[in-house]
């Protein structure tokens, strides 16, 4: 506060000056009596100026005064006695006094000498001068953070705002944690569109965009439905992971759900991306077949991708397992159809999996087993973000094939598999990391029916393997610039082999992948976001095969459950080296009050395959090779419209393309020169959110595809023509989901899906029922999870049965001496609908600073007799069925620290 | 404790699969058991002579008419089948008629090393189609279509003779070594069949012979057939794969010495491309009128030097005639069978 202040004193008028005040001095009086006085030979000198409280309330009052007093200095100049003169009011009165008790002196001097003296001081009270005018550039943004499921705030977590700069500006970053009470306030915030990252403590990262004035200071609340935050000391486990979908893409239709939620459905015995078969759009997969089976599309149409690197399959054989340890598993994402441009290779779905390193700083991990298998996880995370990390499991249900008869080992397939990863992340600064990760998986599986006849002997062998080596660079400028790269290696080997007799019928695959993806993202403007990328894929594989031609099976064949292949023997070994390279951009755009998203995008994608053979070996036929090359255009539009704020209708459109399969593409067994299958999808949707706690979706989808390699139905094929690209199929449908997470724990949902898939091997013939065809999927899943760490959750599933041809008779074939079938309308039968309620009890204990978890998870807790199959008699009289596993109780173990 | 509850799941899963409660060593109907063709190997063109088993639950049947004909039609690769739909459904076009009765002969049609060997058949725009794959032992095959009457209607069998039309894609050299050592399949024959009484008595059951079972009782029977060569030796009357008529002119100057049992027989290997010897495996089919084998079929590999095989059964609980039958096959086409009569009657 500035004051302007004067006093006088009797003897002498002068004037002081200081930075802060103009003083006033002056002469009250002339000396009484010169002649018997000293005289006066300098006056006093203020030293030391103690400016006065100005009161408070008088300035609320808008008062100034003057307060005249009475200073008595002594001759060391210290003011030894002050009195009020001339009053201004008690707080004027009180305030000058008080302060004029602390000035300091120059003492006066009397003919030289200092001595004590009195004066009058005129201590001015001015009012200060009103402020400047401050015109604000910048913006607060406040709130609170709190778990969407419990209402509990979240304390701990960093809530980053990222303002884009000024033109030719760097963009500017500012923060602030929650406290206790979830409440965080970030200043200092340039206004303008901000994007807003939630991260820290319980929260994997999680953006969000606001729009801020200058000097505003805006109010949000943040619900974000994660998993409770851990209690002091208490460690970081896969039971945080959280599954989203990536927010770097918003699909038209994404199924999420968080992690807790899936470990905690029964059926997936803790394994987060076994919950994929619980959500919609997902067929019900025959049991032991680990198939993905979405809107209708071959299992291999649906593409997995592990931190945008290609893995060859989401499960181990047998389904029992994912190939990805869980305790890395960063978010998990089903986009059942209409992905978008960056998104090719495939007809059917994709399954967008997110890897991680530990979430907490310091050593933590896990050890846990049960019947199926046995897994550990070690990672340590340094305060920077650096980690390293590594993970494992391997299965258990062959350690005890010793233990059951033979029979059953001979008969059941006992399958054993295993999975690792190891992963170190690092932080580069400016808002770069770098992941290195190397996964690798296997499965073997055998098993064989021995028979006094040795033409009725049967063995299976599979051996599967695959390993992927990727270096994935991020950098999130933070004003919506983002630069992916993703290049990876890798290397499968599989094998099958089904002998029958002498006859063994076998595929063996090699292959080294190698690939890129690259993204940049770029916000152009505030309603435009740019997206492009490149999506590269090599190939180089050697391939053998041999046995009958029938073998393995494909889809559209007729034949019925164990039925012998033709027992004619061809054989092939050849190369081939496949090149994709496909460039893709997309743009979002934000319009209508940022109601209405649209997706344009635009996919590119030349490729091209040289094979080592033409045609079939032949001594007699020079050896030539074959090069296919071919260039799609795959334009993806996608739309989605915010009616009002609790309703949505989104649509998509988009074209598709698939490579042809290896093994297709052997002169012998197949055709050098497939093409690529094409198809469309469209889908149209709605999202109600009647609340937030309750979530209501339907969308409607549309899917064809053409050139579909199928068996040559022609009697005299040409060489290396025994595929045709002929097929089509067509899909149609429409899946809902109704989905609760309430207070208390309590979540669940309901999944259903209405679809009829179908195929047409060729042009001249009618559609048929597609083999994996189910009308009715219907899933739902509830589960609690109370404070005290108590979990009890239950699944019940109704699925339409397979479609499969009846047998209507049979003949006697002499030469192998057994009976053929012969066969009605092509899948013109349905297996029974499979029904079956799964049931999950669970309890976490803590053990120290580590937490013990025991689960039960019992599978098909009915024992309903559901069929998986039908099986005849050997001359085809008599038809039962095979029915899928009974109650099946399965007993886990998980150690956390 | 050897089977802990521990593994429920998998135990459990084995009781998934329903036991078909079918023995198929019982002749419940009238069918038939197997067919033979005389030879069993044929050029196109060259006449074979078919006789069919043919059982019924009475018994052999001896005078049933069959109605004989050639499939000439070849199958699209999408069907899996070992012959045609139209074959089997007799359509016209699809095949060629042999004659009527219990047996019958006919030639081999001409075309058959195109339509169902390794000639390339001609596409409809003339181009050289896609050869018929060979089956395991390096053969290809006519099926023989023959079609009876039972007493639901007309019932229908197949079987497929071996025909002789070289290899596919092979050079010069190897199509004249494979001439040269590939000794065409003839037919077995059952050496002897015996019967191991509890006590283990053995019995010769000649070709006429009638036997006599308690009931109940359990035997065993065998099944024997030559020992044949496999390495080679020079007059020992066998034309093997590594004798030849320059230098074996004893065993292998027409007519070649053959064996009616596990011959062995030169292969083309078409992965590895180049020839091996392997040896037949055998099989045998166990059928009566009534149940008791142990075992519909029981056989022996390549890879074992056995001649003979054996089948335990339990002889009706009422007396009365029974019959067995016994159907020896080589894997090369070759069939040999026999029926037995048998008495069973209390001691």
């Amino acid at each position: 506060m500035k004051r302007l202040f004067s006093f006088t004193f009797a003897a002498a008028s002068l004037l002081l000056s200081s930075a802060d005040a103009r003083v006033a001095l002056a002469q009250r009086s002339a000396a009484r009596a010169e002649a018997q006085v000293p005289t006066l030979t300098r006056p006093p000198e203020l030293l030391r100026f103690v400016e006065a409280v100005y009161p408070p309330e008088e300035i609320a009052a808008g008062r100034s005064a003057n307060v005249v007093l009475e200073l008595t200095i002594d001759g060391t100049g210290r003011v030894t006695d002050a009195s009020v003169v001339e009053s201004a009011g008690a707080a004027f009165d009180a305030a000058a006094l008080a302060a004029a008790r602390q000035f300091e002196f120059r003492p006066a001097e009397f003919d030289g000498q200092p001595g004590a003296i009195r004066i009058h001081y005129q201590y001015v009270f001015t009012l200060p001068a009103p402020p400047e005018p401050v015109v604000p550039d910048t913006a607060i943004l406040a709130g609170v953070v709190r778990d969407e499921a419990s209402g509990q705030p979240l304390a701990g977590v960093t809530v980053a705002v990222a303002s884009p700069g000024a033109e030719g500006a760097a963009p500017t970053t500012a923060s602030a944690t929650t406290d206790a009470e979830g409440r965080f306030a970030v200043e200092g915030v340039v206004p303008g569109r901000v994007t807003v990252t939630l991260s820290g403590g319980p929260l994997s990262s999680i953006q969000t965009e606001e729009t801020l004035a200058a000097g505003e200071r805006l109010e949000v609340s943040y619900d974000v439905a994660l998993p409770p935050p851990p209690e002091e000391g208490e460690p970081t486990d896969d039971m945080e992971i959280v599954v989203v979908a990536p927010e770097i893409r918003r699909e038209v239709v994404a199924s999420e759900i968080s992690a807790e939620q899936a470990t905690s459905v029964p059926g997936t015995g803790g394994d987060v991306l076994r919950v994929v078969e619980s959500l919609p759009g997902v067929g019900r997969p025959a049991v032991g077949s680990g198939q993905l089976v979405v809107w209708g599309a071959s299992p291999e149409d649906t593409r997995v991708y592990l931190d945008g690197v290609p893995l060859p399959r989401l499960y181990h054989e047998g389904g029992l397992r994912s190939v990805v340890h869980p305790a890395f598993v960063e978010s998990l994402a089903l986009i059942p159809g209409g992905a978008g441009a960056p998104y090719g290779r495939g007809l059917g779905g994709v399954v967008l999996v997110e890897g991680r390193g530990p979430t907490e700083e310091g050593f933590h991990g896990t050890i846990g087993a049960d019947l199926l298998d046995a897994s550990a996880s070690l990672g340590y995370r340094r305060a920077n973000g650096s980690y390293q990390a590594a993970a494992g499991r391997f299965g258990l249900l062959d350690s005890f094939a010793g233990f059951l008869d033979d029979d059953v080992t001979e008969f059941v397939p006992i399958p054993r598999f295993w999975d690792g990863q190891a992963r170190a992340g690092f932080v580069l600064g400016g808002g770069a990391t770098i992941d290195i990760v190397g996964v690798l998986g296997g499965d073997r599986y055998e098993r064989g029916v021995p028979n006094p006849d040795p033409a009725l002997a049967t063995r299976d062998q599979r051996d599967l393997d695959f390993y992927r080596l990727y270096a994935r660079y991020r950098r999130d400028a933070g004003d919506g610039t983002t630069v992916e790269i993703v290049p990876w290696l890798g290397y499968d080997r599989s094998y099958r082999a089904t002998s029958f007799g002498d006859l063994t019928s076998s595929v063996e695959a090699r292959n080294v992948r190698l690939g890129l993806r690259a993204l940049y993202a770029y916000r152009a403007a505030d309603w435009v976001t740019l997206r492009a990328g490149i999506d590269a894929e090599i190939v180089l594989g050697d391939y053998q095969r041999q046995g009958s031609l029938g073998l393995p099976a494909r889809e559209g064949d007729i034949r019925v459950f164990g039925q012998p292949p033709p027992d004619t023997l061809s054989f092939d070994t050849w190369e081939s080296q496949q090149i994709g390279v496909a460039p893709w951009i997309e743009a979002r755009i934000d319009t209508w009050n940022e109601r209405l998203h649209i997706t344009p995008g635009l996919r590119l994608d030349p490729y091209a395959r040289s094979a080592s053979r033409r045609v079939p070996v032949d001594a007699t036929t020079p050896e030539l090779g074959t090069f296919v090359y071919d260039f799609t255009v795959e334009p993806r539009l996608a739309a989605d419209l915010d009616v009002t704020d609790w309703l949505s209708v989104r649509g998509s459109i988009g074209r598709y393309a698939r490579l042809p399969s290896s093994d297709d593409v052997s002169p012998v067994f197949g055709n050098p020169a497939l093409p690529r299958a094409r198809g469309t999808q469209i889908l149209a949707g709605v999202a109600v959110h009647p609340i937030p706690a309750l979530e209501i979706e339907a969308t409607g989808f549309l899917t064809t595809s053409e050139a579909l390699a199928t068996r040559t139905t022609d009697p005299t094929p040409l060489q290396a023509r025994a595929l045709e690209a002929l097929g089509e199929g067509r899909v149609k449908g429409i899946q809902g989901l109704v989905r609760a997470n309430l207070d208390h724990g309590l979540f669940g949902w309901v999944a259903y899906t209405l679809s009829r898939a179908e195929r047409k091997d060729s042009p001249d013939v009618d559609w048929r029922l597609f083999d994996l065809d189910q009308t009715h999927v219907l899933t739902a899943v509830a589960g609690w999870t109370s404070e005290f760490g108590l979990e009890l959750s239950g699944r019940f599933r109704f699925a339409s049965g397979f479609p499969r041809t009846d047998v209507i008779g049979a003949y006697y074939d002499a030469a192998r001496d057994r009976f053929q079938p012969l066969f009605g309308e092509h899948n013109g039968i349905r297996l029974k609908s499979f029904v079956q309620l799964d049931l999950r009890v669970g309890y976490t204990a803590e053990v120290g600073e580590s937490e013990l978890v025991v689960y039960l998870d019992v599978q098909n807790a009915t024992n309903r007799e559901n069929v998986e199959e039908l099986i005849y008699s050997p001359d085809y009289t008599d038809r039962r069925t095979i029915r899928s596993l009974p109650i099946l109780p399965v007993v886990g173990l998980q150690w956390r620290f | 404790m050897r089977r802990p509850v521990l593994l429920l799941s998998i135990l459990v899963a084995a009781g998934c699969v329903p036991e078909l409660d079918v023995d198929e060593s019982v002749v419940e109907a009238r069918r038939v058991l197997a067919i033979r063709g005389e030879p069993p190997e044929a050029r196109p063109g060259e006449v074979v002579a078919y006789t069919a088993l043919v059982a019924e639950p009475s018994g052999t049947v001896t005078s049933l008419t069959l109605d004989w004909s050639y499939c000439v039609e070849s199958k699209p690769l999408a069907e899996l089948g070992p012959v045609s739909a139209n074959c089997v459904a007799g359509s016209d076009g699809a095949i060629a008629p042999i004659g009527e009765g219990p047996t019958a002969s006919g030639a081999v049609p001409i075309e058959a090393c195109r339509v169902f060997g390794p000639e390339p058949p001609l596409s409809e725009d003339g181009e050289a189609g896609r050869p018929a794959d060979p089956d395991f032992t390096g053969g290809y095959r006519q099926p023989v279509r023959a079609g009876f009457p039972t007493d639901a209607g007309t019932d229908v069998a197949f079987f497929e003779e071996r025909i002789f039309c070289g290899l596919a894609g092979v050079g010069s050299d190897d199509a004249i070594e494979f001439q040269r050592r590939y000794h065409r399949n003839v037919n077995p024959e059952i050496e002897a069949v015996e019967l191991v009484r509890e006590g283990g008595a053995t019995e010769d059951v000649a070709i006429d012979d009638v036997p006599v079972l308690a009931p109940g009782e359990r035997i065993e029977l065998i099944v024997r057939w030559p020992a044949c060569p496999i390495d080679a030796a020079c007059g020992d009357g066998v034309c093997v794969p590594d004798e030849t008529d320059t230098d074996c002119p004893d065993d292998c100057a027409a007519p070649a010495g053959t064996c009616p049992g596990a011959e062995a027989y030169f292969y083309f290997d078409p992965a590895l491309r180049e020839f091996e010897v392997r040896r037949e495996a055998m099989r045998v089919s166990w059928t009566a009128t009534s149940a008791g084998f142990a075992e519909a079929r029981t056989g022996v590999d390549g890879l074992t030097d056995v001649n003979e095989s054996r089948n335990p059964f339990v002889a009706p609980s009422t007396p009365g005639p029974l019959t067995t039958w016994v159907v020896l096959r080589d894997e090369r086409g070759g069939v040999a069978f026999r029926a037995i009569e048998w008495t069973v009657a209390a001691p």
